[in-house]
């Protein structure tokens, strides 16, 4: 395999360390679920989620514009380096930005890109934290309301929760796989130098990796700052973010999970008619939603022009 | 569902051996005070004192050990403040009444007659809001719907207990008493009557826990 494909690994393996926050955080930063347990149920699903419903995001990636092996390497290095650059900067960074960003920049250089595959997965990141919202608001008030017909004694609702806090973790693993795996090797796909199969496999299991060796702080960190909810509304949380990243996974848009989680829990605040979420995380959420693509097209272009690659 | 749901806890059973051992402490505390309205100060009423205060130990030792099974059950960590939370202020209503006796012991308070009958109304209705208690710490695992009735006949028992309170201390200032004696007898039916306080306060809990699993 073209040692080019490492770009693409460092991309999974960062994704899986910052994202698998996202999927067991709340639970394993308020002990519900052991570290282990989570990131363990994170990776198999991760790559599961991937080799099962990762193609269509891997197609949309590539519809965006051709890719040589060299530009494949560069978008991901440009993705990389906008993740690494936005986490400095604390903003809540979206590798699928970063990665569509990168393309765009590629794009730009080569001044061939493909527009409706831009406009889908635009529209996308906008529907991401709107519809992880409505979703979570939807979620709350049926949950709430089935919730209640099982008559439930204190002891049987812990376990309840924490049985169905693991299953909503292990369906929104299976929802990030399927949807983030593109953004890992989509592009390596597009350039030729992989298989369908083996594009699924290096970048579930690239996630998998970043997930296993390096998502414990971020977890901890992350998780916190997430939801300082109760167990219900953090099920919700999740559920509505595996659903909304599962649907865009399925509409073959690679979206960020962290945008869907914040969403959900806005949703949750609407349903209860308080305020989760405060004004400045939402800024900064905004700025970064902005920011990312910009900056990934920027990394791209002058990695592309410093390469002087021929377009 | 049965997956779902999983095995009998632990904690459970552990948790009705804590309310077993707090109700004899209750009853115990009853019948030291019976035993003071009939035969007064004594070696039999510092005996059943001491009943009280080993059964109120025992339910300490019980707590202590939920404590720790919350830790190595490990429960979800809402639910594990909520029992910590509950059985601390529990614990707190079985002090309450050990104080009582040992305050009764330790000033060698005479009851006067007439204080008697209204006295023995005001303890039982204090045991009364006790035992509810109890029963709602039960319900708590067996039906969440079944709790804020309970609650309520707390409240209605600490209102009732409110206003015999009043009812007692102005008998104890138009009686004839030296103020000496009027000052440690109110103390001690305010005392009996914080018995009902701290059980509302337990019931108000309840009913917090119990609203956030009825979402």
């Amino acid at each position: 395999m073209d040692p080019r494909v490492l770009g693409g690994v460092f991309l999974g393996w960062s994704l899986g360390a910052n994202d698998a926050a996202n999927v067991f955080g709340t639970a394993v930063s308020s002990s519900m679920v052991r570290y282990r347990t989570a990131v363990i149920l994170t990776a198999i699903f991760v790559v599961i989620g991937a080799l099962v419903e990762g193609m269509p995001g891997i197609r949309t990636l590539g519809s965006i514009t051709p890719q040589s092996i060299n530009t494949a390497f560069f978008v991901s290095l440009a993705a990389a380096l906008t993740v690494t650059l936005m986490t400095i900067a604390e903003f809540p960074v979206s590798t699928s930005q970063a990665v569509v960003g990168g393309i765009l920049g590629i794009s730009l250089l080569r001044r061939e890109i493909e527009w409706r595959s831009v406009f889908k997965v635009v529209m996308c990141w906008v529907g991401t934290p709107t519809g992880a919202a409505l979703i979570s608001f939807i979620l709350y008030f049926l949950f709430s309301r089935l919730l209640i017909n099982f008559h439930l004694h204190f002891l049987t609702y812990d376990r309840v929760m924490r049985r169905l806090l693991i299953v909503a973790g292990i369906y929104c693993a299976y929802a990030l796989g399927a949807n983030n795996v593109a953004n890992v090797t989509g592009v390596f796909y597009r350039a030729g130098i992989m298989d369908a199969s083996t594009a699924l496999l290096v970048g579930g299991l690239s996630i998998a990796l970043g997930a296993l060796t390096y998502s414990k702080k971020v977890m901890y960190t992350v998780g916190l700052k997430i939801i300082p909810l109760d167990a219900f509304s953090a099920l919700i949380a999740v559920l509505a973010e595996a659903i909304t990243v599962h649907v865009y996974a399925i509409v073959g848009v690679p979206v960020s999970t962290s945008q869907a989680i914040v969403g959900a829990v806005v949703g949750i605040g609407f349903y209860k008619g308080v305020k989760t979420i405060s004004v400045n995380t939402v800024k900064r959420i905004f700025l970064a939603w902005f920011l990312t693509p910009v900056v990934g097209a920027v990394f791209s272009v002058i990695l592309g022009l410093i390469a002087k690659l021929r377009f | 569902m049965v997956w779902m749901i999983g095995k009998k806890h632990p904690l459970r059973s552990m948790l009705e051996r804590y309310l077993k051992k707090s109700e004899e402490c209750i009853v115990n505390f009853k019948e030291a005070l019976e035993n003071y309205f009939e035969k007064g100060l004594g070696r039999e009423f510092d005996e059943l004192i001491e009943k009280t205060h080993i059964a109120e130990s025992l339910a300490d030792d019980i707590r202590r050990e939920v404590e720790l099974t919350l830790y190595e059950k490990a429960l979800i960590p809402e639910s594990r403040g909520d029992i910590l939370g509950l059985l601390e202020s529990t614990d707190k209503v079985l002090n309450k009444a050990q104080s009582v006796l040992y305050q009764i012991q330790s000033e060698l308070l005479q009851l006067p007659e007439f204080l008697k009958e209204d006295f023995r109304k005001l303890v039982d209705i204090n045991i009364g809001a006790f035992k509810d208690v109890t029963r709602a710490i039960r319900a708590l695992f067996r039906d969440l719907r079944e709790v804020r009735d309970i609650t309520n006949e707390i409240d209605k028992r600490e209102s009732a207990s409110d206003h015999l309170e009043r009812e007692l201390i102005k008998k104890i200032f138009i009686s004839e008493l030296s103020v000496g004696e009027k000052i440690l007898l109110k103390e001690l039916v305010l005392e009996t009557g914080n018995i009902s306080d701290l059980s509302q306060a337990v019931g108000d809990r309840l009913n917090i826990i119990t609203a956030k699993r009825m979402i």
